[in-house]
């Protein structure tokens, strides 16, 4: 191939961490503290853990297929049919993935931000960014997110603030929860890392040898764990267990109660970046759903698999966005990430090993 | 061509796409609303009395003025009065900047959580306010006659700061007192003041003490002083006006300044019983000693006796007021809870702060007495 797209291994780590931050890590510390209260950071790294075993996984499969992204894996494996078919369900994932950010995204908008605006605007008004973006190519979409990066480190800064009236008692003593709820919080909150399968989708393209995508695998779940655990931990410290009962958006709500001298109202401030950080997961999403889409119905072009991913998104999120279904919708979410992030590869990685199948065929980079 | 065309088409509607807002609110359609006091009702009704600015622009070459309008409503909850206040006024209310929020005594004693309850809820809510409480009605207070400031808001919120800087009292604002007012193993104590309208000024007499969100007793200026101290606050330079003589007939004062306090709240357990000690050790200098004999070493040390045997009893005072109010402001639940977490399980969870004995430890230290011995 010619134009080959490829990303760095810095692309690489920001793609995956614009996509596994997304909708889920403002309302994190609250969905963790349900289950494993002041313990909450610690679950968090024990998650973080796993996941790193996770990644170790996917990347093993990765080098016994260097030069296929995920469906063509399945394709090699299985065959056209079961290939395709498996194929189609995780388009479908994809698109429930996507749609159920759009949902939780017009939800928190519509709470803190904007109560009076129809949710239909939002939701244009995401999903054309959506589709602005996500029919570029690869490395288009990698560069953005290397860009977009930056507002992350936003929070990182803006978020200490909080120590100014911190009362660390509030998580001491350390390990009162016990080992069973620190352990059922981390399995708990899998969906804050959703996203991390697109390890699988975006390898191909990196250029890089296979230890090097390890490391660079390896340091996004590392910024993201503990990106995760340091803003719960902050939010730990700052709310008390019976107020943090009360709070589903912590992390907006611990803004809320600061004002600087030039910004006011640091939430609002916080929220456009966040929107930032919403839209690059959906992209990702976006793109996901499109890649496979290409690979089921070769003749169409990428750019209109976008479109209609995009579309079916916000058809979706429209129709769905009352108090109740959004708890369904998170719920199946999450379900179903346990099956196409970590079920299927894992299994796909057993028999890869059963059947001593590995290629080294070309990538097909036709629509990328 | 078609491509300027196509641009011109883009460029032309988008404009159409960005105006009209939802959620737009303009502050000429707005009355803000600076200053809030809660006040108790007949039949369980809250009355609220509102502060806000009007523009009475520009006269007589001067800058244009503000001035203060206040008003009162009746209703059945925080929020339900100020919904009130609305239909009495020309714009819409909005209280996304209040800077203070004062409650009348009596309605502290009722409890403090239903009133904040609807700041909390809103997304506009200005959690960054201050709470006081006003020992009397608060409608008083929000319809001071004052001088210091353009608007009783920014009275009371310069009030209350400088308070802060002075030692009289806790940086509480509505969100740093929320986990106090739910939890139970730390109380707030919160600023009391007095508003004397003869005179047209607000007096601050101490600190109110509040068991959960319920107020249950006073401190005066003094005392609150000493629990700043003994709770380990370190910015503020707290000064005491204390009696050297030993008998207390006649008089010979002294003013010290504390410099620097090292708090540490210890907790000593026999047979399962938490006995808490306070004890901090303190830096001080002399700011004023009319009597003037510090050149003598030994008169020095016996003074520095002195002052630490006024301020243990001072100490112990505050405690036991706090204690009489059933009052934790030390957070020493807090303490039993994690360092002895078994035992708070067992024993000490939601206990009364009357049955944990407290004892204060003060160490004094002279570090100097002003410019001259």
């Amino acid at each position: 191939m010619k134009n080959k797209v490829q990303i760095t291994k810095l692309q690489m780590i920001t793609f995956l961490i614009q996509t596994q931050i997304g909708v889920a890590f403002l309302s994190l510390p609250y969905e963790i503290h349900q289950i494993a209260k002041g313990d909450s950071w610690i679950s968090l790294l024990l998650t973080g853990l796993f996941m790193e075993i996770l990644v170790l996984f996917y990347l093993i499969l990765c080098s016994r297929f260097p030069n296929q992204d995920l469906f063509q894996i399945l394709h090699s494996m299985f065959g056209n049919a079961i290939g395709k078919g498996i194929t189609f369900l995780y388009m479908g994932y994809f698109l429930f993935t996507g749609a159920t950010i759009l949902v939780l995204f017009v939800h928190i908008l519509k709470r803190w931000m904007l109560p009076y605006t129809p949710a239909w605007v939002i939701l244009f008004l995401m999903a054309s960014v959506g589709i602005y973006i996500a029919i570029d190519n690869l490395k288009v979409i990698a560069r953005f997110y290397f860009i977009a990066t930056f507002a992350l480190l936003v929070f990182l800064f803006i978020t200490p603030v909080a120590f100014k009236d911190e009362n660390i008692h509030y998580i001491l003593p350390i390990g009162q929860s016990g080992l069973m709820n620190i352990l059922k919080g981390a399995s708990n909150v899998t969906l804050a890392w959703q996203g991390i399968e697109f390890i699988l989708l975006i390898s191909p393209f990196v250029l890089a040898s296979g230890r090097e995508k390890f490391k660079a695998a390896t340091l996004a779940n590392i910024f993201i764990t503990f990106f995760y655990s340091f803003l719960t931990f902050v939010c730990l410290i700052y709310f008390n267990n019976e107020v943090m009962k009360l709070l589903p958006q912590p992390v907006l709500y611990l803004l809320k109660s600061f004002s600087f001298k030039i910004i006011e109202r640091p939430d609002l401030f916080i929220i456009s970046l966040w929107i930032i950080l919403v839209g690059t997961s959906f992209i990702s999403y976006l793109y996901g759903a499109s890649l496979a889409g290409t690979f089921l119905i070769k003749r169409w072009p990428r750019k209109a698999w976008v479109y209609l991913s995009a579309f079916t998104c916000f058809v979706f999120a429209l129709f769905f966005n009352g108090e109740n279904e959004i708890e369904k919708v998170t719920k199946t979410a999450t379900y179903s990430g346990y099956i196409f992030f970590m079920a299927i590869p894992v299994f796909l990685l057993l028999l890869s090993f059963l059947f001593k199948k590995r290629s080294k065929g070309e990538v097909n980079a036709e629509h990328y | 061509m078609r491509n300027i065309i196509k641009r011109f088409i883009v460029l032309t509607t988008i404009p159409f796409l960005l105006s009209g807002c939802w959620d737009q609110r303009l502050l000429k359609e707005q009355k803000l609303i600076l200053l809030i006091g809660y006040d108790k009702g007949h039949n369980g009704k809250i009355i609220s009395n509102t502060d806000y600015p009007i523009s009475k622009g520009v006269q007589n070459n001067s800058a244009s003025t503000t001035k203060s309008t206040i008003l009162t409503t009746e209703g059945e909850t925080a929020l339900d009065t100020l919904l009130h206040a609305d239909l009495n006024i020309s714009e819409k209310i909005d209280i996304s900047k209040a800077q203070v929020v004062l409650f009348g005594e009596e309605m502290a004693r009722q409890g403090l959580y239903k009133e904040l309850d609807h700041i909390y809820r809103n997304p506009k809510g200005a959690l960054g306010a201050k709470v006081a409480i006003i020992e009397g009605k608060a409608r008083d207070a929000v319809r001071i006659k004052q001088e210091e400031a353009n608007l009783n808001g920014q009275y009371y919120d310069e009030y209350l700061k400088s308070g802060e800087a002075t030692g009289f009292f806790t940086n509480y604002n509505v969100q740093s007192v929320c986990p106090l007012l739910l939890k139970h193993t730390k109380d707030p104590l919160l600023p009391l003041l007095k508003i004397s309208p003869e005179r047209h000024r607000a007096r601050s007499i101490g600190m109110a003490l509040f068991n959960n969100e319920k107020m249950t007793g006073k401190l005066n200026v003094s005392e609150s002083k000493m629990f700043l101290l003994l709770n380990g606050e370190k910015k503020q330079k707290v000064s005491f006006l204390l009696n050297t003589n030993n008998q207390d007939s006649q008089k010979e004062f002294i003013v010290i300044e504390i410099l620097n306090n090292r708090q540490k709240t210890k907790l000593s357990v026999k047979n399962e019983a938490v006995t808490s000690i306070l004890s901090s050790k303190l830096q001080y200098r002399i700011t004023e000693y009319p009597k003037d004999q510090l050149t003598n070493p030994i008169l020095l040390k016996k003074l520095n006796k002195t002052i630490q045997k006024r301020l243990t009893k001072k100490a112990e005072k505050t405690i036991a007021k706090l204690q009489a109010a059933n009052c934790d402001g030390f957070g020493i639940e807090e303490e039993i809870r994690v360092h002895h977490h078994q035992l708070w399980k067992e024993k000490y969870k939601n206990a009364d702060i009357k049955n944990i004995p407290i004892k204060a430890k003060l160490d004094l230290e002279l570090i100097n007495s002003g410019i001259i011995n």
